[in-house]
């Protein structure tokens, strides 16, 4: 690692301030996957709202249906004058209690699909604490290379000064004092390397386990809604079936007549 | 496409003893089928294959085919309008607002479905199948039947009714002023009054009940494309996850994609045999108004020509006690006039009578039709219900292995 890191500072001799670039390839794929999973997931997370949204729609609209054609079967029933009104005020009402089910049926997914979906707005919603958990990788890498490139222009100071002393064969003592002063500035940043470099550490181990864990409870999460998801939607289906099969039932002499 | 049987007395030429009659169920059932976009840009139109098949000696041999344009079924309704007042015609699908080059494959065949359904009304109906008109339609090739169509200012113009019309307008002033009457005069009849009230409210309800049919077909579309959408989002969130997660990402997504074209095809059959019949529910109704109108302006016309002959009358007499040189064309006019007032009520209880007679056709017609629309729209919901669980439950065992592994 330390070879790394003198990598990049060596490779920004000039000074300064070196791009906060981590070259650990695992933690970059890492990263990588991180931001297509962000990317997907906000995708994800819309199209869920929008689908919820169709059902809510769909529903409504049955439920409007239904109400429709009970005021017609009212209607009918009020103004009947022959057998053929009355029959079909009834026909009427009949479609018009399926309908009025099979919207409550929709409500009733709709509800649920809210709560599993949800995981995915959940999973969006954490993926900024993964940014700031990167962000402080970052900026501890940053001070570690900072203090480094500091370190390192300290160095040549150093070697200048005590250079071009060694020269000089008059003791200055003024030049003498620049030089442990220099001394003493770079054992306090020496210092403040290892901490950084140790702060480092502790924050890359941190986020190593801290993404295993959201990749774990991630899976076991998704895999969650993804069945929560899948069963809703075949209570809905198996309860819209029946109520529409008894209708079919109650029609089928009309489709008879025809043939 | 229905096949109808014979009526007594349906055939005027055709005597119901002669052998063939007797071997076989007089019928007439019709087709329209094939349409075909004609013609470029503005100038573009629909046509269609009309197929007949009869075993009626009016008609020229047991299968006729002839291609036949919108104009030409807008013009045989209205010559069935224009004859057989009374008569609940059956409605046409309306004329495009849009382009007809924008016309979508949708729109062409509902369209050619309400032709179908319109022009097998006619030829089952005992009276208007009768129509020498629909047998022009049926048979005639396509130039005698443009010829007929553009036709439209000639003999068929000038009618009876129309110098009624002008007669009526001079001599109800002279009546209403007369007789102290200023209000428009009409039927009291509260069974009739009874009718009327319930064909407008009627018509109010099927709208009503139509929009929200179409609104339910624009809603399966929609919940169609979302679930398409979600279904690829999914996919790509499993390509992302990679392992049986993102197998079980990837299957969910394809089932929904799935899912979604069924959604699409139910959105077509609820169109087809849901929203249509409502459509045409609402186009019958607006054709029982038309013939309301043809009832009260034959009540007027009777009512005013017996107005008119009465004062007629009283004039005769005066003339006659004077032994006015004019009584003799007075009188020729009076007895001219009392035939075109017996003619008018005539044509009025003629009217009154056929309407009572449809009322309960269409009714019964009308519950036969919503009884077949209800059926087919709960078989689709069935269907498509049976579908999604299927679909669904087909991963379970796929997200079982999933979690294990």
């Amino acid at each position: 690692m330390f070879r790394e890191l003198r990598q990049s500072v060596a490779n920004d001799w000039g000074g300064g301030r070196p791009p906060a670039v981590d070259e650990d390839r695992e933690f970059l794929e890492r990263k990588e996957k991180m931001q297509d999973l962000e990317q997907q997931l906000s995708t994800a997370s819309q199209q869920a709202e929008a689908l919820v949204k169709a059902q809510q729609d769909i529903g409504e609209t049955m439920g409007q249906l239904g109400l429709t054609f009970f005021k017609l079967g009212k209607f009918e029933t009020e103004e009947a004058l022959y057998n053929s009104q009355r029959t079909r005020a009834t026909d009427f009402k009949r479609l018009a209690t399926a309908a009025i089910r099979a919207s409550r049926s929709y409500r009733e997914l709709n509800a649920q699909s809210v709560k599993n979906l949800d995981t995915l707005h959940e999973y969006l919603g954490l993926m900024l604490a993964v940014h700031s958990a990167f962000s402080d990788r970052s900026s501890a890498l940053l001070t570690v290379q900072t203090l480094m490139s500091d370190l390192s222009s300290l160095h040549t100071r150093a070697e200048r000064l005590e250079g071009a002393a060694s020269k000089i064969f008059i003791v200055d003592r003024s030049r003498y004092r620049k030089i442990e002063e220099l001394k003493e500035t770079i054992r306090a940043t020496e210092d403040a390397k290892f901490c950084a470099i140790r702060e480092y550490e502790r924050i890359k181990e941190n986020n190593r386990n801290e993404l295993e864990r959201l990749d774990r409870e991630r899976r076991v999460d998704f895999l969650g809604m993804l069945k929560g998801f899948i069963i809703n939607q075949i209570g809905y289906a198996d309860k819209a079936a029946s109520v529409w099969a008894q209708v079919v039932e109650e029609t089928s002499r009309y489709a008879k007549e025809r043939e | 496409m229905i096949s109808t049987t014979s009526n007594s007395g349906s055939s005027s030429s055709q005597s119901p003893r002669s052998p063939s009659a007797s071997q076989q169920q007089p019928f007439l059932s019709v087709t329209v089928t094939d349409p075909v976009k004609l013609g470029n840009g503005v100038q573009a139109y629909i046509s269609y294959r009309v197929i007949t098949k009869t075993n009626l000696p009016e008609y020229q041999g047991q299968e006729k085919i002839v291609i036949r344009r919108y104009s030409d079924f807008v013009w045989l309704r209205d010559r069935l309008a224009d004859k057989y007042k009374g008569i609940f015609i059956p409605p046409l699908p309306e004329k495009s607002t849009v382009e007809k080059f924008r016309f979508s494959a949708e729109f062409i065949e509902m369209r050619r479905q309400a032709l179908d359904i319109f022009i097998n009304r006619v030829a089952s109906h005992p009276e208007l199948k009768q129509s020498e008109d629909l047998r022009i339609f049926l048979q005639e090739d396509e130039e005698t039947m443009e010829r007929a169509r553009t036709q439209e200012t000639g003999i068929f113009k000038k009618k009876p009714a129309d110098f009624m019309q002008l007669f009526k307008d001079v001599q109800s002033k002279v009546t209403d002023v007369v007789l102290g009457k200023e209000k428009p005069i009409e039927e009291s009849n509260p069974e009739y009054e009874k009718l009327k009230h319930y064909i407008f409210e009627l018509e109010d309800h099927l709208a009503e009940a139509q929009k929200q049919a179409f609104r339910l077909v624009k809603r399966h579309k929609e919940l169609g494309q979302s679930l398409s959408d979600f279904g690829k989002a999914i996919k790509l969130l499993g390509a992302c996850e990679g392992d049986s997660l993102g197998k079980a990402f990837s299957e969910l997504g394809s089932k929904s994609e799935f899912l979604s074209l069924k959604l699409q095809k139910e959105a077509h059959n609820l169109l087809m045999n849901f929203e249509e019949p409502l459509k045409d529910y609402v186009r019958a109704v607006q054709s029982i108004k038309a013939t309301m109108v043809d009832r009260a302006n034959a009540f007027r016309q009777q009512y005013d020509l017996a107005e008119t002959t009465k004062l007629k009358e009283i004039n005769l007499d005066k003339l006659m006690l004077m032994r006015s040189e004019r009584a003799g064309e007075a009188e020729f006019e009076y007895k001219e006039l009392k035939a075109e007032s017996e003619e008018a009520t005539r044509r009025y209880q003629s009217i009154v009578k056929l309407m009572s007679e449809e009322i309960v056709r269409f009714q019964e017609q009308k519950t036969a039709d919503m009884g077949l629309a209800f059926h087919e729209f709960a078989k689709g919901q069935e269907r498509l219900a049976k579908e999604i669980a299927d679909a669904w439950r087909s991963l379970i065992p796929k997200l079982e292995k999933c979690s294990s592994s």
